[in-house]
């Protein structure tokens, strides 16, 4: 049976836990984990980077991973677990924005769905980030547009 | 029919408390669309107004194409281009 986690997490109250995602996945019949985890880095294009921000639409967010979720198993074709939690708020240099851990029978298929997944929270679930740099400047990131163009472009490209 | 706009991302801010209600005339996510385009051509930035052709619209449960109806609530959530983890 397949069971996933997600989760959204205000920063300012919880940090976002791999151990407990690397546990959550772990099961008997699996011998493949993947983690993934995506952390605030110090320097982005050239600029020295205080921190950022993350804004989410939740409802939409997790109505999205489960899709996610959905879209990993029938491509896998075979039982997965999987947890994504993503943090909101205002997050320092090193601090934790995603985990993604997935478990499957065999490792391909771990690697295959950890990275699918990260991707497609990348760039189709509603999660916006601002980073503040140290010159004063906050800055929006550009993003993938969810139009119906945009969106189809990015299912013919990412077919799997 | 009003509809209620709810903002986030790079439009946060852009009206108090992120809402805006506005008169549409037609009840699909294209006539709504139309409508905040007139309405922030009237009051937006280039900036901001420049987004609104890469937004994308939805409910609280799904994303929803231009010929959909709009939500029997009234509520549309506006989604400029995302970029999590």
């Amino acid at each position: 049976m397949s069971t996933h986690e997600f989760l959204l997490r205000d920063c300012a109250k919880e940090k976002l836990d791999a151990n407990a995602a690397l546990e959550f996945v772990s099961d008997a019949n699996f011998g493949g984990i993947a983690l993934f985890v995506g952390k605030v880095r110090a320097v982005n294009h050239g600029r020295d980077v205080l921190g950022v921000s993350y804004d989410i639409f939740q409802p939409l967010a997790l109505t999205r991973f489960a899709e996610i979720a959905a879209e990993i198993e029938a491509s896998l074709a075979m039982p997965v677990k999987l947890h994504i939690s993503h943090a909101y708020g205002r997050l320092g240099i090193g601090d934790i924005a995603v985990v993604i851990a997935a478990g499957c029978k065999h490792r391909d298929e771990a690697f295959r769905a950890c990275r699918m997944a990260i991707e497609a929270v990348k760039h189709t679930a509603p999660i916006w980030k601002q980073e503040h740099f140290s010159d004063g400047d906050s800055v929006w990131s550009e993003g993938c547009s969810l139009c119906e163009v945009h969106a189809h472009q990015y299912h013919e490209k990412n077919p799997h | 029919m009003k509809i209620d706009f709810q903002f986030f991302g790079a439009l946060r801010g852009i009206v108090k408390n992120d809402l805006l209600s506005l008169d549409i005339s037609g009840a699909t996510i294209d006539d709504a669309r139309m409508a905040l385009v007139s309405y922030a051509e009237q009051h937006w930035s280039t900036d901001h107004i420049s987004l609104l052709p890469n937004c994308a619209f939805a409910s609280s449960t799904s994303l929803l194409r231009g010929q959909m109806p709009v939500p029997e609530d009234g509520r549309l959530v506006v989604l400029p281009p995302v970029n999590g983890g």
